[in-house]
């Protein structure tokens, strides 16, 4: 069989000597590359196309969850985190296992049986993207979303966001940098922005009220919306009454 | 409740005032107008009067079994209408007896005859005037127990959100530094010993210092050098950390653990996002009535928090809002690269008892 070509991502370089220790005593391993942050191992990710990531979750710019939501098809992870706050969400994530920091070598043979398991078995993973986001309906506010384009990873800070564009089964998010895909739907974004500076004033748009410049009546029952930019958005009747509640 | 009148020797003086003036009125009313002779008037000014002042003790036990909250109205009126009549009757009866052994005349009975009715609802109206005077008295009572009850509790309040504010080691940095301990004791045992008793020493104080309140700025300060000792060995040389303390501050009081969250937030915002060193420094010096400390330290301005700017410095507010009783002791400024957290603590602590 060949070897398991695994990476590891985690910011401390104590606990990458530590894995790596653990991960040299096993013959199933290849270690291809270690990362120190979420950038890098994105990218790592798209190079290296390892089959297993041993990733940590709380890291410098992006975290671990973050990561995942940039990769289209994500190797096998294993979490390796030092605190169980995550671990429901971990395994929406289809994270394999889920290793509490220090854990010993045992620990991550069961870890790797479960990985070569799945390797074996070949199991389509679901989207992992909706796994994550079925999740993040429970938690609170986004206060960044992290978005990438081509090689380049943004985090974007929600303020910056001037409005949110449904696409079809996607969101196309328009802020300062300029506009950037998400796969995620427009429900996600209404329930986890901030409602007091984020409005849905259409089907197709979330918009950030700060970024309002005019609203004309456009047909008996239509506006548009004018934004600072100059961009020109529909607005429905729903969308009209919801903007004015916000706006008195 | 301890009866009103008999609580000290002022408030006994101050009861008695009232019948003793009331007979004295009565006998100088009867005898400038020559309506009863010297003596008979002031006999019978007094003996009525002291009665009455004797009398007076007893109606407070029919106010205090008939407590207005447990009671209902009908019933409190119906006691104290009997008791008034009762009050009042054995009021007149043992006074005329009294009167008629120590006055045996009877231009004198025939004066009593005269005045029996009026008497009767002086006696009435005396009931009643001290009877609201002890409802007042309960009610006040109830109050200022009531107040003293909420203090209290407030107080309590008050210690068991502080000792929550406090014990907050940080689990993710308690269980990094263990992990961090299992790698070093495999390539570098030396430094994994060092760091096992920094850590030891640093939890001790952590633990320790929940029951005190204050320490020095020099013990607190030694406890942060711990902190950032292990952080230090976690991270390498992407943190610095430098303590300018003015020599008049050392031994100055603070809040104990007060500064750890400024610290961890620094390291938090500053080291752990940043891919370059990043410089933690803090500043204390001394102003006329209090002591100011200042944490400065850089931060990657692209890097954008996943959540807001961090419980720890909510909680050291609050703390402070609570032992100084002041909600501008801390102050917290955003640069375009450097992040700035100021604590003033004054030179005397309001007491929490």
């Amino acid at each position: 069989m060949n070897k398991i070509r695994t990476l590891i991502i985690d910011d401390e370089s104590l606990a990458r000597d530590l894995l790596r220790h653990y991960l040299s005593k096993d013959e199933r391993i290849e270690l291809v590359g270690e990362c120190s942050n979420g950038f890098e191992g994105v990218l790592a990710i798209q190079e290296l196309n390892p089959d297993l990531v041993f990733l940590d979750i709380q890291m410098p710019k992006i975290t671990g969850f973050e990561m995942l939501e940039l990769i289209s098809n994500p190797p096998v992870i294993i979490f390796s985190t030092a605190y169980d706050q995550f671990a429901i969400r971990a395994f929406e994530a289809n994270a394999i296992d889920y290793l509490l920091k220090p854990y010993p070598f045992e620990r991550v043979v069961a870890a790797l049986n479960k990985a070569v398991e799945k390797l074996k078995s070949k199991t389509i993973f679901p989207e992992i993207g909706q796994l994550i986001e079925t999740h993040d309906e429970e938690t609170g506010q986004l206060n960044r979303v992290v978005v990438k384009s081509g090689r380049k990873i943004q985090v974007i800070p929600v303020e910056s966001i001037y409005y949110i564009e449904s696409q079809d089964d996607f969101v196309m998010i328009y802020c300062g940098d300029g506009h950037f895909m998400k796969q995620k739907t427009m429900k996600f974004f209404e329930q986890h922005l901030d409602n007091k500076q984020f409005v849905r004033i259409h089907r197709s748009y979330l918009l950030n009220l700060l970024q309002i410049s005019e609203i004309q009546q456009y047909e008996k029952e239509s506006w548009i919306v004018l934004t600072k930019q100059g961009a020109k958005l529909k607005v429905s009747k729903a969308g009209y009454a919801n903007l004015k509640e916000k706006l008195k | 409740m301890e009866h009103p009148v008999t609580a000290n020797k002022i408030s006994v003086l101050f009861y008695w005032f009232f019948p003793v003036a009331i007979g004295i009125m009565q006998a100088v009313f009867n005898s400038y107008y020559q309506i009863l002779p010297f003596t008979v008037a002031f006999v019978d000014g007094f003996t009525f009067s002291l009665v009455l002042g004797l009398l007076g003790i007893a109606p407070w036990y029919v106010v205090r079994y008939n407590d207005p909250e447990k009671s209902s109205a009908i019933q409190i009126i119906a006691s104290h209408l009997a008791a008034s009549l009762v009050f009042t009757s054995f009021w007149m009866l043992s006074s005329g007896i009294i009167v008629k052994v120590l006055i045996n005349n009877s231009a004198y009975d025939q004066y009593l005859k005269g005045v029996t009715t009026n008497r009767i609802i002086g006696g009435l109206l005396f009931y009643s005037i001290l009877v609201s005077i002890y409802y007042i008295y309960v009610y006040s009572q109830h109050n200022r127990e009531k107040q003293l009850r909420e203090t209290e509790w407030q107080n309590q309040i008050r210690k068991t959100q502080l000792s929550a504010l406090k014990s907050q080691i940080n689990p993710h940095f308690l269980f990094n530094t263990l992990n961090s301990i299992a790698s070093l004791t495999l390539t570098n045992p030396e430094k994994a010993h060092g760091m096992v008793i920094a850590l030891s020493d640093f939890m001790r104080y952590s633990l320790r210092k929940q029951q005190d309140d204050m320490v020095t700025l020099e013990v607190e300060l030694r406890n942060i050098g711990l902190y950032l000792q292990i952080e230090k060995i976690r991270f390498g040389n992407n943190l610095l950390y430098r303590f300018n303390v003015e020599e008049a501050c050392n031994l100055h009081l603070i809040p104990n653990l007060i500064l750890q969250p400024v610290f961890e937030n620094a390291i938090k915002y500053g080291v752990y996002e940043a891919s370059k060193p990043v410089e933690v420094v803090l500043e204390a010096r001394k102003l006329p009535d209090a002591m100011e400390i200042r944490v400065i330290n850089d931060f990657d301005p692209e890097s954008v928090p996943l959540k807001g700017e961090g419980v720890g410095l909510t909680n050291i507010f609050d703390r402070l809002r609570l032992l100084y009783g002041s909600s501008r002791l801390l102050n917290i400024e955003k640069g375009d690269s450097q992040f700035s957290v100021t604590i003033v603590i004054p030179d005397i602590a309001e007491s929490i008892r």
